[in-house]
C-alpha cells in the first residue's frame, strides 16, 4: 500500500537516531505493507540539510520525529522549521520515549500533529503504526 | 537568594536531571531488548519448539517488569511536583468517580460509599490517586468476593476516611505494604508500588495512612489535611 496525497504517493521523513528504533520503524512499514519512500536522518541538523536541498524534490509530507538526539534535538529542530516558510506547514508527529511534561507542551507549542510514546513492545508498535498509517489515508495534506 | 536555597535549587536539579536519565536513557535500551527479542522470535517462526516459545514469553515478561519499575520509581520522584492544582469539588463527587473506575477493573469487588455530599478545597488529583490504589489494593488483595466500606467525615481543617473491607487479613507487618517494589504478586503489573506512591503523596501533604486488621478484614484510615 501506498499513501497518497492529490493523486500522489507521499514521501516520509523519520529523524531518529537509535538505530534499533529506525528499524522498528522499517519493520512496522512492511508488516502493514507501507511501500512509501522513508528518509532517514539522524539528528536535527541532518534533517535540516535534507528538507532544505534543492534535490529534495517532493518534500515528505510527514515527519516522525524523536526529541532526544545529538547535535540537534527534536524540539530545536521543531523551532527551526516553524521559522522556515517553505516548512513551516509541514505535518510532524512526536514519537519518543520521553514522556516529560515539558517536552509535551514544546512540541504542541510548535504545532506537532500529535505525540505519541512508542511502546515497549514491537506488536503494539505495528498497531500503532497500523493507526497512524489509517490516520493519514484520511486526512487531507496541502 | 540565600546561599542555602541555592543548594536546595541545586539538589532539586539534579534530582530532575537523574529522573529524566532514569525514565529516557535507561528505557531506551530496554525497549531495544523488547524490540530486537520480538523480531527474533518473529523471524525463527516455525522452528521454535514450545521450549523456547515458553523463553521468549519469560524473556518478555521480565522486560516488561523493568518497563514497569522504571515508571515506577519516575512516578515516585514527581510526587512533589506534579499534580499540584488546588479546586474545590465535591467529595461524594469524586468518591464515585473513584467507585466506577475500580468497578470497572474488578468483578469481585463491591462498594459500598458513605462520603458526605460537601464540597472541599484540596489536591483533588492527588486525592484521586489515593483513593483509586486503596480501593484498588483490596480487589488486588482479595480473590474471593469482597465488599469494601469507604467512610468519610469532613471537618473544617481535615479529611479523614476509613476503607475496611470484608477481605483477607495481612499476615505479615503491614507497614511492609509501603515498601518500594514489595509485592506479593507474581503479576508483572503487580510491581509494589501503588501502595509506596500512595503514603509518598499523602506525606507529601503532612497527612497520615495506617493500615490494621480488623473482625473481618482490614482497616486503612487515612487522615488528609485540608487548607
Amino acid at each position: 500500500m501506498r499513501i497518497k496525497a492529490n493523486g500522489q504517493v507521499i514521501n516520509l521523513l523519520l529523524v531518529e537516531d537509535d538505530e534499533v528504533d529506525v528499524m522498528n520503524i522499517k519493520r512496522a512499514f512492511k508488516k502493514n505493507d507501507i511501500e512509501n519512500p522513508l528518509h532517514v536522518s539522524g539528528n536535527g541538523v541532518e534533517a535540516l540539510e535534507y528538507l532544505r536541498s534543492p534535490t529534495t524534490l517532493p518534500l515528505p509530507k510527514i515527519i516522525l520525529l524523536d526529541i532526544n538526539m545529538p547535535k540537534m534535538n527534536g524540539i530545536e529542530f521543531l523551532t527551526e522549521i516553524r521559522k522556515d516558510e517553505e516548512l513551516k506547514s509541514l505535518t510532524v508527529f512526536v514519537m519518543t520515549t520521553s514522556n516529560s511534561d515539558s517536552d509535551k507542551i514544546n512540541a504542541y507549542g510548535l504545532n506537532v500533529a500529535g505525540y505519541i510514546i512508542k511502546p515497549l513492545s514491537f506488536d503494539k508498535f505495528v498497531s500503532t503504526v497500523k493507526n497512524l498509517t489509517e490516520y493519514w489515508s484520511l486526512i487531507e495534506f496541502s | 537568594m540565600t546561599e542555602e536555597n541555592e543548594e536546595f535549587k541545586k539538589l532539586k536539579d539534579e534530582f530532575n536531571e537523574f529522573t529524566y536519565i532514569v525514565s529516557h536513557d535507561m528505557r531506551a535500551p530496554l525497549r531495544a531488548i523488547s524490540s530486537i527479542t520480538e523480531w527474533i522470535e518473529d523471524d525463527m517462526d516455525d522452528s521454535i519448539n514450545e521450549e523456547i516459545r515458553n523463553n521468549f514469553k519469560l524473556l518478555k515478561q521480565k522486560v516488561t517488569k523493568m518497563d514497569f519499575m522504571i515508571a515506577g520509581l519516575v512516578d515516585l520522584s514527581r510526587v512533589e511536583t506534579r499534580d499540584l492544582e488546588i479546586s474545590s469539588f465535591n467529595v461524594n463527587k469524586l468518591a464515585h468517580e473513584v467507585k466506577e473506575e475500580v468497578t470497572d477493573m474488578f468483578d469481585h469487588v463491591n462498594l459500598e460509599i458513605d462520603v458526605p455530599d460537601v464540597e472541599i478545597k484540596t489536591f483533588k488529583l492527588k486525592l484521586y490517586q489515593v483513593l483509586l490504589a486503596l480501593l484498588r489494593n483490596a480487589g488486588d488483595h482479595n480473590t474471593d468476593r469482597v465488599t469494601v466500606h469507604l467512610n468519610a467525615n469532613v471537618s473544617e481543617k481535615n479529611l479523614s476516611l476509613q476503607i475496611m473491607d470484608d477481605g483477607k487479613h495481612v499476615d505479615e507487618d503491614p507497614e511492609k505494604w509501603f515498601r518500594t517494589f514489595y509485592s506479593r504478586s507474581k503479576k508483572e503489573e503487580h510491581i509494589g508500588i501503588g501502595l509506596t506512591l500512595t503514603k509518598k503523596i499523602i506525606e507529601n501533604i503532612n497527612g497520615s495512612i495506617a493500615i490494621e486488621n480488623n473482625e473481618p478484614g482490614l482497616l486503612i484510615t487515612l487522615n488528609w489535611p485540608l487548607n
